[in-house]
Order: structure tokens, then sequence, then C-alpha cells
């Protein structure tokens, strides 16, 4: 498919399926804001990539590019390192 | 086709709302973690498969496929190491928990600061030697 034709269902499912990812977004964000540890915030922030990696695959629906499938990716890849870092900061207790 | 694909699209975006609202009504951070890792796996599974229905070409199906195994690897690995930590930092359970079959078994693996060695001494030989208490007198 070129970026010219996209199915006009797809829109309308990518308008919706990005509102009920963006509500999930909000919740996770203020998870980040409130939650009591650290770890909390950690665990928020890796649903959170989880849920961009989401995000790109619907724009990538709507738009018809599919060169955001390599960054949702990347970012799966990179994520991963980030939460195994932070889960050692963690388990040496310098940040509470 | 393109119905399947909207379903499935529609249906991991429903999964993603429903890990941000474990997220936010879960009372404590492993039954959190428990609703997090879960849904927001499941959520990308499913739309990278809507992605590979609509596109039809081996090269997204492909990158979908490793994308999804990826996260489906290395999302437990992550959920345990992070929830390992939290344990060992004695992050409190939920009052309501039933069981805590970690007590006494998990502990901080990792020394509790990275301090750095004491540079050592230039002139004395060895100095910790002599501090070590002899055993023959």
């Amino acid at each position: 498919m070129t970026p010219g034709e996209v199915h006009p269902w797809l829109v309308w499912g990518a308008w919706v399926a990005g509102g009920l990812l963006a509500a999930g977004m909000v919740l996770t964000f203020l998870r980040i804001a409130l939650g009591p540890t650290l770890a909390d915030r950690v665990v928020a922030v890796d649903v959170l990539a989880t849920m961009i990696t989401g995000a790109l695959a619907v724009v990538a629906l709507a738009t018809g590019t599919q060169l955001l499938l390599d960054i949702a990716l990347a970012i799966a890849l990179i994520v991963f390192l980030g939460t195994v870092a932070m889960a050692m900061t963690i388990e040496r207790g310098i940040f509470k | 086709m393109i119905v399947l694909a909207v379903l499935f699209l529609l249906l991991g975006a429903a999964l993603m709302l429903v890990t941000g609202l474990g997220l936010m009504r879960m009372p404590d951070i492993f039954t959190r973690m428990h609703a997090a890792t879960k849904g927001a796996s499941l959520g990308v599974a499913f739309m990278l498969l809507a992605t590979a229905l609509v596109f039809q070409e081996t090269g997204v199906t492909l990158k979908g496929t490793i994308t999804v195994l990826f996260i489906f690897l290395t999302a437990p690995v992550a959920a345990n190491l992070l929830a390992r930590a939290a344990y060992a930092q004695k992050t409190p359970l939920w009052k309501k928990s039933v069981m805590d079959e970690g007590r006494g078994k998990i502990s901080i693996s990792v020394p509790p600061t990275s301090r750095p060695r004491r540079p050592a001494l230039r002139g004395k030989s060895n100095p910790g030697k002599a501090r070590r208490p002899r055993r023959g007198r």
C-alpha cells in the first residue's frame, strides 16, 4: 500500500484506537507523577514506552508509512536496557 | 481483511487502556506490575498483527514478528528484575495480601553503594596487613 491510499475504515479505527491509547497514556502519566516509590515510576515508564510502540503502529496504519515500524522496533530494543539499569539502581538503594 | 485489522487494532488499544487503568487502580507495586506487563505486551502484539494484516508485505510482517518476540522475551525479565529490586528495598505489600513467599529469601544482591576503592598508600607496603590480628599471641 502506498501512502496515498488508505482505507476509510482504517482511518476511523485509527482515530478510535488513538483515543483509547491517549486515555491509557494519561493514566500512565498520572502514575508517573504520583507513584510512591521509584519502582512504580519505572514500571509506568516501561508501560509508556510500550504504548508509544503501539501508537507508532497506529500512525503507520493511518498514514501508510512503513518506516515507523522500524522506530517501534528500536524503541522496544532500547527501553529494555533502561529498565534493567533502573532495576539495578533501585536494588542498590541509592535513590528512594 | 480490513475488518479483521480494524478489530485487532481496537482490541489492542482497549488492552492498552486496561493496562493504564490497572496501573492507576491497583493497590500495590507488585499487583501493578502484574497488570502492566501482560496487558501492554498483548496490546502491542495485537496492534502489530493489525499492521501485518493491512500492509501484507514480507518486511512489515517480519519486523512486527521480531518486535513482538522481543517484547515477549524481555518484558518478563524486566518485570522480574524490578519486582526483585522493589522487594529487596522492603517496599510494603498490600495490606490484604495473603502470602509473602519471599520473606527471608530475597535480599540485596549488589553492594549498597558503589564507593570508589581507597587508593593504595605510597611508601608503606601493604598497610592492610599490619592491622590484621595475629593468631599466635
